[in-house]
Parts: C-alpha cells; structure tokens; sequence
C-alpha cells in the first residue's frame, strides 16, 4: 500500500466538524420521524371518487334547442389561447384585469389574488372542482353597484390551464334555466348573476340581490375587453415564438371534429352538455368525458363521448370504466342490437349503460332508464357517428 | 497539502507504485500505511457501520405513531351535551312555516325568530339547555364574506334570534365563533352576522393565533387518532364556555356531497386544513368526536340544492321554510339530507359519525315533534 499525507490539526477539525453536524441531523430526523402529521399522508393520497357525482348528476329543465357551444365556440374560442398554460405571473395579471370602476359600479376594496395553494382558503371544499380541471389562478374583486339601496357585486376571475378546463368548471355549474348571456356564446345570466367563459378563463360576477343585469354587464364586459389582449398576446406567442407575431387564421379556428357535434341532436335538452376533465362519473382515470342529456323522448337517458389519442387509448378507457361500473355493482348483459363491439352494462334501480369504440372515440349512453331506451339511442349514436366519418 | 495527488499511489511507468510525495521537495510528513493498518481501519469502520445499522433496527418503530397522543394535546374541544341525555336518544324538533313576515331585498322568508322559538318550546324551551350563568358559544358559519341573501352562511336572523333568547334564559354571555381562514372580519361583516351579533349583545370572537391549539382525538369505533392529531384547533374560544350551539344552514357541498351541522365544525380547525378534503368523510366524522353541542339548529328555510358550498346564483336556492333544533348532530344531517333530496349514503360520513358513536343516523329514531307554524 502506497503511504499517505498526514492530516493537519485543521483537517481533523473540520473533520469533526462535519461529523458533529451529520450526527445532529441524524439525531434531528430521528427524534423527527415519529412527529410526522397523519394528514400530511392523507394529503399524498389520491381523492376517492364520489360514488354519484357526475358531469350528468344536474338535471337540465327546458325544451329541446339547440346545444350548447363548447369550449372553443365563440368569440374566445382561438386553440392558441386554449393550449396556453397560464404564462408565469399569471396571479398578478389576472388581479389587474379587473377595473377600478366602471359605469354605475366602484371597487371596494383592492383585488385579491389565489393560487392552486391558498383556492380553498376562498372557496373551501369547492376548490377540488378547479384545481382538478386545471385551475392556474384566481383573482376576485368586491364592487358596489351604484342602485338604490346600493348593491354589492363580487367578481371572481379563474384562469386555468386550458380553455377545456373553462369550459368544465362552466358546464359543471350551469344553472338550469339561466338566460342566455349576450356577451358569450358559453354564457348565461340568472336573476342575481352572470356566468362565462372566455378562452381559459371563467368568469362570475355576482350580485347580492336580483335585478343588477347593468352592474353585472358592465363590470363582464370591462373584463372581457381586457382579457382579449391579452390572449391576443399569447397567441402571437405561441404562433411565432417570439411577441407581436401576426396569429395564423387557421389557428384561430377550431380544428377537426369537435365533440359537441357529433351527439345525436334530436331530443337534446338545452344547455346539458357538459364536460368531466377528471374522474367522470365518480371514475378515478376517466377523463376529457362530454355528455349531454335527452329529454322523455329519449327516455331522459344520456350519452358520452370522449376523444383519446388512439384507438388503444379509447379501448383502455372503456376497459376502464367497465371495469368501475362492475365494481360498483353493474352486470354485463348480452344485448342482441347492441352497436358493434359494444358492452352493455345494467344495474337494477340505476340504469343501462352501453359502451363502444370508433377508432379515438369512446362512446356510449349513460344511465338509460331501460334497455330499449339504452339500445335505441346507442343505435343512432353510432349512426350519427358514421355519418360524420367515424366507423369502426 | 501538497498537490492533488500527493496521496494517491503513482506508477512508474515500470509497474511500481512510488510515493512521489517523497519528491515534492516540500518536506510534508508522510505515513506508510501499512496492510495490518488497513485491515484494522477496515474493520473499525465496519463496526462503526454495523453499530448504527443494529442501532436503527433497535430504535426502528414497525407500529408507527401512535394513534393519538394525549400527552401532548387535548382531548378534542369539549362535551357540551346535556349530561341527562348521554347514552339516550337525543331530542328533536322540526317546524315549517310559510308566515312571509320579513323581506330581504325583494325575497320574503319566514320568521326565523317564530320558528326557533316554536321549536325551542316543544322540547320544553331554551330553560332545559340553557341555565342562568351559563356562558354560551355560538358556532356559526360564517366561511365566506357573501350576502346571506346567498345563503351560503348562517343566517343573521337566526344568529340573533338565538343569542337573544339566550340571553333571555339567564345566560351570563353569549359569543359566536367562526375560522373563515381567509379574511374573518370582512366574512363576519358581509354575511350580516357581526351586525347581528351587536345588535343581540353578543361577542364575535374572530380567530388568531392565540386562540389556535393542538387537540387530538381520541379513537372511537373506527373513527378518531388518525387524522385530528395534534391538530391546531379554536381551542381559545372555548374558554369558560359551558354550553355550545351550533347553527348551520343546509348545503349542498361539492366534496362532502352535504354541508351541514357537522360540517360547520371544520370551521373550528385552523392549520393547512384543506390537507382534509382528501378524506373528506374521515375528517367530518372526527368532527363529530372533536366536540359534542348541546343544542343544533338546522336551518332549512333556504337550502342551497346546488353549486354548494359557495353558492353564487339565487337559483341555487330553494325555499324550504323549515328549521329544525336538535340534540343530536347526526341526526340534524340526516334529516338535512332529506331536505336536500338525497339519501344518507350520499354522505357517507354522516354514518360514520354514527358508527363512532356521536348521534343517530337515522333521525325518525328520536320521535321527532313535527310542528306547523301555518300561513
């Protein structure tokens, strides 16, 4: 063995010194260890699914009309802008998008600013529903309308990380009913509020009483007339790389076929389509599901349709909720006039299920209350399907 | 030191290693390290290894913590339930009414007032809970800073109705508490309830820090120790007081599937407690061990069927007209789950709580008197 250099006294201090500091962290850790907070586990753990819950849970009042716009429908429906994550220092520019004032309406108070961290502290256990559709940011703001007496009006701003993340936490929410909102083809008004979307933004405004429509209006547009530059930037980003870029044309079109149009159309009731994200239907893995809801000529079933990358993809997600709906007490039922390729599931007192495949698309009824009724609208579901090119 | 490779064994080009130290010239002391040296060192150093390695293994805890520890915090917030009514059935009113006698705004709703008082009186009144020199605490809910017209939050009407008839019965004081974690002040101010609250003589007691300390929950059943543990809690407010009321409104809830009595209680955790909605059943029936009311009162006159907990649109709501006063917690959500149109499964923890032993699941269990303030 070859010799070595003799430490010097400093080496073998600064050796100690090390060894000292390794012995007080281990002895940290370990008096640390057994400290660990239970909820801290039970925060790592990924949320159970509610067994009921569901894009479809809402019933939708009203007569057959036409559906609903998407979420690349209307004037906010540019897929630049839809793609785009939520640029860093979103929260701050999300808090200046909302005004000072405007006609007949005053803030009071400056706007606040809410992270995917601190979203519940505001709105508590409602947080989940954003934060699983890819909430980025939230800014809220609190007005008085100036009416007699005066009223208050409070606005709450949501960007997320897609325009189809808008879209879901809008669908989910939609009240049955509502009226349609001049400013936003996803849009609607109640007596005391105002809800859209624009590109990946949601927006509320919300009145403490009835009867504010003007407050409401005015204080929707001043936003939404912000927003449009600003997606506009993004766009000219996203299209060139570099800012000030012209956005092509064709990027601000929406691109294939979309989803909303290729549900059957007759007995659509109105403003029932929706969009489950995540966890459609109380599913842990099923994502990205549409589904809309007939009215009693279609035996107030409803129907599915997700678009996957693939065909393997679209087969593994039906494999998937086949496999949940099973769990959760379901039978598969041989069904003669089922659509090619199609499972049919049935439990009693909940309803039929049908589930099929056409190449990236999986497709189905949801909660049928017969079988005749399931196989019927499945039927013309897959005829619809074929109609616009899209065959097994 | 000499240079970086002083004391690394050199080849000669020859096949021998040569300590080229010896020709730096700089007069370094040097050491051979003889075979017998490695081995010895070797084998300290292997010792030292296998020392700490048995030690860990001594020391390794295979059970993990312990389920709670009251060694370090309380034992939940308190039993504030009628002494003579433990381990019996709980007691229970519900009254409907369709008098319009005051209007919010354009909205009429009934007299809440009427209604607690009509309750109060068929479970023999206020007098059988609340005795003269009582202090009395409140558990409002008053989680977001909107107009109670939203009816998200208690409503102001039934905070003072209750602290007025307190007060009446004899109670030395009567305060009213809530953890809106964001912005306390403006929550208790817009939902109407600090206003209220003056106006009856009672005290709001926002939450701080100093009011925040650890409890744990003892087990029970299948419940309790796991997730309460050492948790900070509103622990402050609870200082002397001798009877507790909870007064919640009836909600539709996104993650709990129903906000209600025992829900309201989360508003007395404080910490990172949205942690908890990722076992949202589990943390609400521990609510239902952290602390025992002695009076609930659901208020069902305006229940939010949808978009709950927070609400937003007056189509959420609908006019139920009905209140109901228990002392039972578990039952008040029960029967709040049938106002709400959906079965007690569908909010799961609600037999849970059962299950540990806090109340009846099934609220019919406790004859309740059903009552009719007519129009």
């Amino acid at each position: 063995m070859a010799g070595h250099v003799k430490n010097s006294s400093g080496q073998r201090l600064a050796s100690l010194a090390v060894l000292a500091l390794l012995c007080a962290i281990g002895a940290y850790l370990l008096a640390r260890q057994p400290q660990l907070n239970p909820a801290v586990l039970v925060s790592l753990r990924a949320p159970a699914p509610r067994p009921t819950s569901g894009p479809t849970a809402e019933t939708a009042a009203g007569a057959t009309s036409e559906m609903a716009a998407g979420p690349n429908a209307g004037e906010s429906a540019g897929p630049a802008a839809a793609a785009a994550p939520a640029a860093p220092g979103a929260k701050a520019s999300l808090a200046a998008l909302l005004p000072d004032s405007v006609q007949g309406v005053k803030a009071l108070a400056p706007a606040e600013a809410f992270t995917p961290a601190t979203l519940s502290d505001k709105i508590d256990g409602k947080a989940e529903m954003y934060l699983a559709a890819g909430f980025a940011a939230m800014a809220c703001r609190s007005y008085q309308a100036q009416t007699s007496p005066p009223g208050r009006v409070e606005v709450y701003l949501y960007r997320m990380k897609s325009a189809d993340g808008a879209f879901a936490v809008f669908s989910g929410q939609r009240r049955p009913g509502a009226t349609q909102s001049p400013l936003a083809q996803n849009g609607y008004l109640t007596e005391n509020a105002l809800f859209l979307t624009s590109g990946a933004d949601y927006l509320e405004v919300i009145g403490d009483r009835a009867g504010q429509r003007p407050a409401l209006e005015a204080l929707a547009k001043a936003i939404l007339a912000g927003l449009a530059p600003a997606r506009s930037a993004v766009a000219e980003t996203a299209d060139s790389g570099k800012p000030g870029a012209k956005p092509r044309a064709a990027d601000l079109q929406p691109t294939g076929l979309q989803p909303a149009d290729l549900f059957p159309q007759a007995g659509i009731k109105a403003d029932s389509l929706r969009l489950a994200v995540a966890d459609a239907f109380g599913c842990q893995g099923l994502t990205s599901v549409y589904t809309v809801e007939y009215d009693s000529s279609r035996a107030g079933a409803a129907a599915l349709l997700s678009r996957r990358k693939n065909a393997a993809e679209a087969k593994a997600q039906l494999a998937l909720y086949r496999r949940f709906l099973i769990d959760n007490g379901f039978a598969v039922q041989a069904a003669p006039g089922a659509p090619a390729g199609a499972v049919v599931l049935a439990m009693e007192g909940v309803g039929v299920e049908v589930l099929f495949t056409r190449g990236q698309w999986l497709a189905g009824v949801h909660e049928a209350p017969t079988l005749e009724a399931a196989l019927k609208l499945a039927a013309a579901f897959d005829a619809a399907l074929k109609a616009k090119g899209i065959a097994p | 030191m000499t240079g970086p490779d002083a004391n690394m064994p050199q080849n000669n080009g020859q096949g021998t290693p040569q300590n080229t130290a010896q020709d730096t010239g700089h007069g370094v002391e040097q050491n051979e390290l003889s075979r017998r040296d490695f081995l010895r060192r070797a084998a300290g150093a292997s010792a030292i290894a296998l020392a700490g390695a048995g030690l860990a293994a001594v020391l390794l805890d295979r059970q993990g913590p312990p389920a709670s520890d009251a060694a370090t915090s309380a034992k939940g917030l308190g039993d504030f339930s009628m002494a003579e009514l433990r381990g019996k059935p709980g007691r229970m009113a519900i009254v409907r009414s369709e008098v319009r006698s005051r209007v919010d705004s354009g909205n009429a709703q009934p007299d809440r007032k009427a209604m607690l008082e009509r309750a109060l009186t068929a479970l023999g009144g206020l007098g059988a809970f609340i005795k003269p020199g009582d202090r009395v605490l409140l558990k409002v809910n008053a989680a977001f800073a909107t107009s109670p017209l939203l009816g998200a939050t208690t409503h102001p009407d039934l905070v003072a109705a209750m602290a007025g008839l307190c007060l009446s019965a004899g109670a030395a004081s009567v305060a009213l508490t809530d953890n809106p974690i964001h912005s306390p002040e403006s929550c208790f101010a817009l939902t109407g309830i600090a206003e209220a609250a003056a106006k009856s003589g009672a005290r709001v007691i926002l939450p701080n820090e100093a009011l925040f300390a650890p409890v744990s929950i003892p087990p029970s059943g299948n419940i309790g120790g796991r997730l309460i543990r050492d948790w900070p809690a509103l622990a402050g407010a609870f200082k002397g007081v001798t009877k507790l009321i909870a007064l919640s409104p009836v909600k539709d809830h996104h993650r709990a599937g129903a906000s209600m009595t025992l829900k309201n209680f989360y508003g007395l955790l404080g910490g990172r407690r949205n942690v908890f909605h990722q076992d949202i059943n589990g943390i609400i029936a521990e609510l239902a061990l952290l602390v025992r009311p002695t009076l609930c009162v659901l208020d069902g006159v305006s229940v939010m069927l949808t978009n709950g907990p927070t609400g937003g649109s007056l189509s959420d709501l609908k006019a139920m007209n009905v209140l109901a006063v228990s002392t039972d917690p578990v039952a008040a959500d029960s029967f709040g789950m049938e106002l709400l149109g959906r079965a007690v499964t569908e909010a799961p923890y609600i037999t849970l709580a059962q299950t540990a032993g806090a109340g009846s699941a099934d609220y019919t269990t406790l004859n309740p008197q059903f009552l009719d303030l007519g129009a």
